[in-house]
C-alpha cells in the first residue's frame, strides 16, 4: 500500500483521539480527525492538572522527534500538524467500501460565523441574550448561544450553539463585518480511500442529575469532580478566585463523595469507574493550593483505588502531608444545615461510630456514565479489521490509559492493514525543502507583505507611515502593500508579488489575518517559502491593538521590528542527518516483550529478542488460568516462527554505544559475544512475585502465597481434603514503606481464589483481610459477586494490621471487624497472603541505556501520563512489569503500544537535526562539561576521543538550558543563537 | 522632571506564560499597553545577560514568566532558571538596578487572569520605582 497515499480516519478528537492521530501523523500517513463538537482536546483543556504529580504536562504528547513540522505551543489552544485535517462539528454519516480502501462520507455543520470576515472582536458574545449552562465548566458556569470554544488561541472563531440559539438576529446585528449568518448549514463531503479508521468515541461522564441523588441540581453547592475543576481553575467562571457557587463566600470545607454513578446495583452501574478515586485525591489537593493550606478537604470513599505504581504514595501524602481527610463511609444523602448554602453530611467512621459535618461545598465524584453505542455503521466493520475503537470496552480511563490504548488501536490497525512502513517516505509538509534551503543559505532579504484588510472593520493602521519606516529599516526589505477586497484579488496580486520578489525571507503584517492564515501558509510554501521563512503580525492582537480602534505606528512597529529580527536570524538547521537502523531490540521475552517484538517485527521491523532465561514467556507459562495463558502461548509461537525476530536465550545486553537510532552493543550469551546493531531498544525486562516476611511468611506451613495458593486450588487433589477455613491477607509487605505501591493484580487473584474455593467447598469460611479492594474498572463486578457467596471482607488499617501466630500446629490469625464491631479469631487451614510483585534487578540495564529508575526499582517513563512507555532517551521505550505492576493482558497491550512508538522512530531512513537544535562551538568550548549535566534529555555526551562535547540532534529538543550555563557562550541555540536574541531583546525596546 | 512611560520587557516561555498572555488576550482582559513581550521557548533559555542586557536598552522592569515547577515542556528548565535568577538578585544591586525592577514568575496556561494581575502588579512596582536611570547602572 502507498503510505503518502494512504489516509486514515480518527473520530472523536478527545486525548485517545488526538494522540492517536499524532501517531499516525508522525508514522508518516494523512490524517482526517473528524470531532463532533466545536473544538478538539475533550476533557483536556478542562484540566489544569493531572495526577500523580500535580503536573500539567498535555504538550509532551506532541512530537519530539523531528518536532518541527507540528505547530508546538500549548494543546490547549488546539492542535495543528501539517499531516493532520481537523474537522470540527463534523460527523460520519456513511462508510462504505472495503478494507483498505473505504469510502467515508463526513457531514458538517456550519459554524455560523465567516472565518475571513470575523475579526474575533467578540461583540456577537457581548450582546447574545441568551444563557445557557456552559458544558465545558460542567455547569458551573454560563455562557451565549454564542461563544468561543477554543480558549487561549486568539485566532479560534465564535461558534453557534445551534441547539440554543433563538434567531433573535442581535449577534448578526452588532457585527461590524456582517460575518453571521443564522442559517445552520449542513456541508457533506467525501473521503477516498480511507485505509482505516480508528473509533475514540471517548466516555460520558455519569449525570448525576438523572437519579437525583445527593440534591445535585437542587442544592447549588453540590457540584461534579469536573465542576469542582473548573471552579478552582484561571479559566473557570471564577477567574482564579473561586468562591461558593451559590452566595460568593469563601470555600473553606469541601468534601468529596466517592462512587458516585458507579459501584452502585441500584441505578445500574455496577462498574468502577477507575479514575475518580485519584482524581479526587489530586482535586483536594488542589483546593488546599488555590484555596489555601487550612482548607478543611474530605474523601468520603468506599476503598480508596490507588492502584497506579504511583498512586498510593501520592494518596499517603496527601494524607499525611497536606492533611487531607479519609473517610470510609458511604454517604446516604447531603442536607442542607442550618445556615443557608452549608451542607450537612452524616457518617460513619471506621469504628463504626457516627458522626456529623458541615460542609460548604460537597463535590461529586461522577464516574463513567452510559457508554454509546457504536453506530451500526461502524459496529459492522470492526470484524474487517481495519475499524478499531480505542477500549470503550474497558469503561472510563485515566489519561495514561487513554495514552497507551491509542498506541495499541494504531498499532494494531497498521499490523492488520499490513503496512511495511518503512517502504515508504515521509511526506515532507512543513519542512524546509529544496528551494526553500537554497534561501536559507542566502543573504536575508525580506519581502514585506502588509495586507490591508479592507473587508473588515478592524482596527486602523496608518499603513504608509508603516511603510515608511519599515524602507528606512537597516537590511534589505522590500514592502509590498495588497488589499485584501476579496480572496480573488489577493490571489492574483500575491501570486505575481511571491513570483516577482528578490525576497528570500517574507514578513507578513496585516490589521486582521486570522481566518487567512491557513489559506497563505499553503500558499507561501507553493511558492517555496516553508513554514520557517515567514514571520506573522498581525496587528489585530490584543496584545498589540489592546481594544484600541487605531493602532499608532509606534505601537504597530514594535512586534514588526522583532519578527524582522527574528527573520534576519533565520538559518538553517546545522549537523548531519543520522542514519536509523531499521531494527530494534527487545530485552525480555515475557508477555510484554513477546507482544512487542511481534508487532514490530510485522510492520517490517528486524527485531532481536534478547531473553535472560534459557525459555521464552517470562511469568506467562506460569499462569494458571488457561483462558488468560492462551494468548501469551500464542504470542510465543508467533515469535518463533517469525522471520524478522531473532531470538537469543541465556543472554543480557553486555555493552552499549551509539545514539538513538544507530545503537551498537553486544550481546552476552554462554561467554559468547554476540555484535547488535538497533535503532532502538525496548525494556521489557519483567518482575517476579515478592519475597516477605510479613505475617511469618515461610515459618508456617499453611501460609503461602496467593500464587501459590492459586497453584494448589487448581489442582484436583484439594478438592479431596477437608477444608473448614481459608484466610486470605491482602497488601501483605506492599502498600507500605518501604514498597509503598499496589501491585494490581493480587485483589482480583484473590476473589477469583475466594470463588474457586466456594464451589469446591460450599461450607467453607472464607475470610478476606483488606485495606482496600482494587477491582477497578469491569472487575468489580468479581467483588459484588464474592459478596453474594458468602465470603467475608473484613477491612484493616495499615497501622493495625491482623495477626498471624500458632497455637500447637494451628494458624490463627485474630483480627477486628469494624462491620460488626467484633474482634475474630480464625483458625486457618490456609492463609493465603497477597504479596504483590516487584520489578527484576534493572539498574546495570538502565545506567547502560542511560534511563531512570524509580525509588522501588521500575523504570521511570519519560512522563506518566502523557508519555507512559517512552523514556527520557528517545530511542529506549519500556513496557510491562518492569515499568509497574500490571496484569498480563495489559502487559500485551502496552507491549503493542510500546512497539508503535519505537515505529514512529524506526519509520524514517534518517533523522534530520532541527533547527533549534544546539550546536558546539568545539573552539571557544572549555571543557567544563556543565552542559553535559544540565541537560535534561541526555542529548549531549563527550566524545571518547577528543574529549569534544557533541550533541545528539535527535535527543536535543531544542530547551536551550545549555547555552544558559555555558560559560564561553560555546553552545549555540540554532536560530535561538544570544546574537539572535540580543537583537530581538534591543528590538522589543526600540 | 519629564516624565516618561515606564518601558517593561516580558520575557516569556513558549509553553504556559505565552499561552496564557494569549487567554487574557481572548478574554480581553486589558493589561498596561507598555509591556513588551517576547517569547522564548523555555524560561530555563534564559540566560542572564538578557536580563542584564534588556536593562541596558533601556527597560525599566523585566518580567520572566513560565510554567510552574512542574509543568515545564522540557522537564525542569523553569526549576533552572529560578536556581540561576536568584543569583541575578544579588548582581543587579551591584549594578545600580533596584532588584524589584526584576520578577520571574509562574504563570500556567490557563491563568489569564493571573497574567493580567502581575502586569498590572509589575507596572505599577515599576511606575513607583520610576524610570531606571542610565548613569545609575554601573554596567560599562
Amino acid at each position: 500500500m502507498e503510505k503518502t497515499k494512504s489516509q486514515f480516519l480518527v473520530l472523536g478528537a478527545g486525548v485517545g483521539g488526538i494522540c492517536s492521530a499524532i501517531d499516525l501523523a508522525e508514522t508518516g500517513y494523512s490524517v482526517t480527525l473528524v470531532e463532533k463538537g466545536p473544538r478538539t482536546g475533550g476533557i483536556m483543556p478542562q484540566l489544569d492538572h493531572q495526577f500523580p504529580d500535580d503536573h500539567c504536562g498535555m504538550c509532551r504528547m506532541l512530537p519530539m522527534v523531528d518536532r518541527e513540522p507540528g505547530a508546538q505551543t500549548c494543546l490547549k489552544r488546539g492542535l495543528s500538524h501539517p499531516n493532520i485535517r481537523i474537522l470540527t462539528h463534523t460527523t460520519l454519516t456513511d462508510l462504505s467500501g472495503n478494507p483498505g480502501d473505504y469510502t467515508a462520507v463526513l457531514t458538517s455543520v456550519s459554524r455560523g460565523v465567516d472565518a475571513l470576515r470575523c475579526t474575533r472582536c467578540m461583540a456577537c458574545i457581548d450582546v447574545c441574550p441568551v444563557s445557557v449552562l456552559d458544558a465545558f465548566n460542567d455547569r458551573a458556569g454560563d455562557r451565549n448561544a454564542i461563544y468561543q470554544p477554543f480558549f487561549g488561541n486568539p485566532e479560534a472563531l465564535p461558534t453557534i450553539d445551534w441547539d440554543n440559539c433563538t434567531r433573535c438576529g442581535e449577534c448578526a446585528q452588532a457585527c461590524p463585518n456582517s460575518a453571521i449568518d443564522l442559517e445552520r448549514v449542513e456541508l457533506t463531503e467525501s473521503v477516498a480511500p480511507v485505509s482505516g479508521v480508528i473509533v475514540a468515541g471517548g466516555n460520558p461522564l455519569y449525570d448525576p442529575a438523572v437519579t437525583d441523588l445527593y440534591g445535585y441540581g437542587v442544592l447549588p453547592n453540590v457540584v461534579t469532580a469536573t465542576a469542582f475543576e473548573r471552579i478552582l481553575s484561571g479559566s473557570g467562571p471564577f477567574r482564579g478566585q473561586p468562591v461558593r457557587p451559590s452566595d460568593g463566600h469563601p470555600i473553606r470545607r469541601v468534601a468529596w463523595i466517592q462512587c458516585v454513578g458507579s459501584r452502585n446495583v441500584m441505578i445500574g452501574a455496577g462498574h468502577c469507574s477507575s479514575t475518580c478515586c485519584m482524581f479526587a485525591v489530586k482535586e483536594a489537593l488542589l483546593a488546599k493550593k488555590t484555596l489555601g493550606s487550612d482548607t478543611d478537604t474530605t474523601i468520603f470513599y468506599m476503598d480508596m483505588r490507588t492502584y497506579g505504581r504511583d498512586s498510593q504514595r501520592y494518596r499517603d501524602r496527601a494524607e499525611e502531608e497536606s492533611g487531607v481527610r479519609f473517610i470510609r463511609c458511604r454517604i446516604h444523602s447531603v442536607d442542607p444545615a442550618d445556615d443557608p448554602g452549608d451542607l450537612k453530611l452524616t457518617y460513619l467512621d471506621d469504628l463504626g461510630q457516627p458522626g456529623e459535618a458541615t460542609f460548604d461545598m460537597v463535590v461529586l465524584s461522577t464516574g463513567a456514565g452510559v457508554q454509546k453505542e457504536l453506530p451500526p455503521l461502524l459496529a459492522d466493520k470492526t470484524d474487517q479489521g481495519a475499524v478499531v475503537t480505542i477500549g470503550p470496552e474497558a469503561g472510563l480511563q485515566d489519561i495514561r490509559e487513554t495514552v497507551l490504548r491509542a498506541h495499541g488501536a494504531v498499532s494494531s490497525l497498521l499490523e492488520k492493514l499490513n503496512m511495511d512502513s518503512r517502504a515508504k517516505t515521509i511526506p515532507k509538509t512543513g519542512r524546509a525543502g529544496d528551494k526553500s534551503v537554497n534561501r536559507f543559505m542566502q543573504q536575508p532579504v525580506i519581502q514585506v507583505l502588509v495586507l490591508d484588510n479592507g473587508v473588515v472593520k478592524a482596527p486602523q493602521v496608518e499603513w504608509p507611515a508603516i511603510e515608511g519606516r519599515l524602507e528606512r529599516s537597516p537590511g534589505n526589505i522590500f514592502v509590498n502593500r495588497l488589499s485584501i477586497i476579496d480572496g480573488k484579488d489577493l490571489s492574483l496580486e500575491l501570486e505575481t508579488v511571491l513570483k516577482e520578489t528578490r525576497g528570500n525571507r517574507l514578513l507578513v503584517v496585516s490589521n486582521h489575518i486570522a481566518g487567512y492564515r491557513a489559506t497563505l501558509t499553503k500558499r507561501f510554501e507553493e511558492a517555496g517559502f516553508s513554514a520557517p521563512l515567514v514571520e506573522w503580525v498581525d496587528l489585530n492582537r490584543n496584545d498589540v491593538s489592546m481594544g484600541t480602534e487605531t493602532i499608532q505606528p509606534d505601537a504597530a512597529m514594535k512586534p514588526i521590528q522583532v519578527a524582522l529580527m527574528r527573520l534576519l536570524h533565520k538559518r538553517p538547521s546545522r549537523g548531519m542527518a543520522q542514519v536509523v537502523e531499521n531494527s530494534a531490540l527487545v530485552i525480555g521475552a515475557g508477555p510484554a516483550g513477546l507482544s512487542a517484538a511481534v508487532s514490530l517485527a510485522e510492520q517490517g521491523v528486524v527485531v532481536h529478542l534478547v531473553e535472560k532465561e534459557i525459555s521464552i514467556g517470562g511469568n506467562g507459562p506460569r499462569i494458571q488460568d488457561e483462558h488468560q495463558r492462551r494468548p501469551i502461548d500464542q504470542l510465543i509461537v508467533r515469535a518463533k516462527g517469525h522471520p524478522n525476530i531473532s531470538i537469543h536465550t541465556g543472554a543480557t545486553l553486555g555493552a552499549l554505544s551509539g545514539r538513538p537510532g544507530h545503537f551498537e552493543g553486544w550481546v552476552v550469551k554462554e561467554n559468547m559475544e554476540i555484535p547488535l546493531s538497533f535503532g532502538a531498544a525496548i525494556i521489557a525486562t519483567g518482575g517476579t512475585p515478592a519475597i516477605t516476611e510479613a505475617y511469618g511468611m515461610g515459618k508456617h506451613p499453611p501460609l503461602v502465597s496467593h500464587f501459590d495458593f492459586e497453584k494448589k486450588v487448581l489442582d484436583p487433589r484439594f478438592a479431596e481434603d477437608t477444608l473448614n477455613t481459608v484466610v486470605m491477607i491482602q497488601c501483605a509487605g506492599s502498600r507500605e514503606e518501604p514498597r509503598n505501591y499496589c501491585s494490581r493484580t493480587c485483589c482480583v487473584k484473590a476473589l477469583d481464589n475466594a470463588l474457586r474455593v466456594r464451589q469446591l467447598f460450599p461450607h467453607a469460611r472464607i475470610v478476606i483481610f483488606y485495606r482496600d479492594i482494587m477491582t477497578y474498572g469491569k472487575s468489580e463486578e468479581l467483588y459484588a459477586k464474592a459478596r453474594t457467596r458468602r465470603i467475608r471482607f473484613i477491612p484493616f488499617n495499615k497501622s493495625k494490621p491482623p495477626v498471624v501466630r500458632t497455637e500447637g500446629d494451628t494458624v490463627v490469625v485474630d483480627g477486628f471487624d469494624p462491620v460488626m464491631g467484633e474482634a475474630v479469631h480464625l483458625k486457618a487451614d490456609w492463609v493465603s497472603l497477597a504479596v504483590g510483585m516487584v520489578p527484576k534487578p534493572i539498574h546495570d540495564l538502565c545506567r547502560l541505556l542511560e534511563v531512570p529508575v524509580t525509588p522501588d526499582g521500575f523504570v521511570h517513563e519519560a512522563d506518566a501520563k502523557w508519555r507512559p512507555v517512552d523514556t527520557i532517551n528517545p530511542g529506549v521505550f519500556v513496557c510491562g512489569l518492569a515499568k509497574g505492576p500490571l496484569r498480563a493482558d495489559e502487559a500485551v497491550a502496552e507491549g503493542t503500544a510500546a512497539a508503535l512508538r519505537a515505529l514512529r522512530l524506526l519509520n524514517r531512513t534518517e533523522l534530520a537535526p532541527q533547527r533549534h537544535s544546539a550546536v558546539v562551538r568545539h573552539a571557544i568550548c572549555s571543557r567544563c562539561y556543565l552542559c553535559v549535566d544540565s541537560c535534561p534529555y541526555g542529548a549531549r555526551f563527550v566524545e571518547p576521543v577528543l574529549g569534544q562535547v557533541e550533541v545528539d540532534p535527535v535527543a536535543c529538543q531544542g530547551c536551550g538550558t545549555c547555552a544558559s550555563v555555558c560559560p564561553n557562550s560555546a553552545t549555540v541555540m540554532g536560530e535561538n543563537e544570544d546574537f539572535t536574541v540580543m537583537n530581538v531583546i534591543e528590538a522589543a525596546l526600540m | 522632571m519629564a516624565t516618561r512611560e515606564p518601558k517593561i520587557i516580558a520575557l516569556v516561555c513558549n509553553w504556559c506564560t505565552y499561552t496564557a498572555a494569549d487567554l487574557a488576550g481572548t478574554s480581553r482582559l486589558i493589561y498596561p499597553a507598555n509591556v513588551r513581550m517576547v517569547r522564548f521557548m523555555c524560561t530555563g533559555m534564559i540566560d542572564v545577560k538578557y536580563i542584564i542586557k534588556a536593562f541596558l536598552e533601556g527597560a525599566d522592569g523585566v518580567f520572566v514568566g513560565g510554567c510552574h515547577p512542574g509543568d515545564c515542556h522540557y522537564i525542569n528548565g523553569n526549576v533552572k532558571a529560578e536556581r540561576r535568577i536568584s543569583g541575578l538578585q544579588v548582581l543587579l544591586e551591584q549594578f545600580g538596578i533596584d532588584p524589584k525592577r526584576f520578577t520571574l514568575k509562574w504563570i500556567g496556561a490557563s491563568e489569564g487572569p493571573e497574567f493580567q494581575r502581575n502586569m498590572q502588579e509589575f507596572t505599577r512596582t515599576i511606575a513607583e520605582l520610576g524610570p531606571q536611570i542610565e548613569s545609575d547602572m554601573m554596567i560599562l
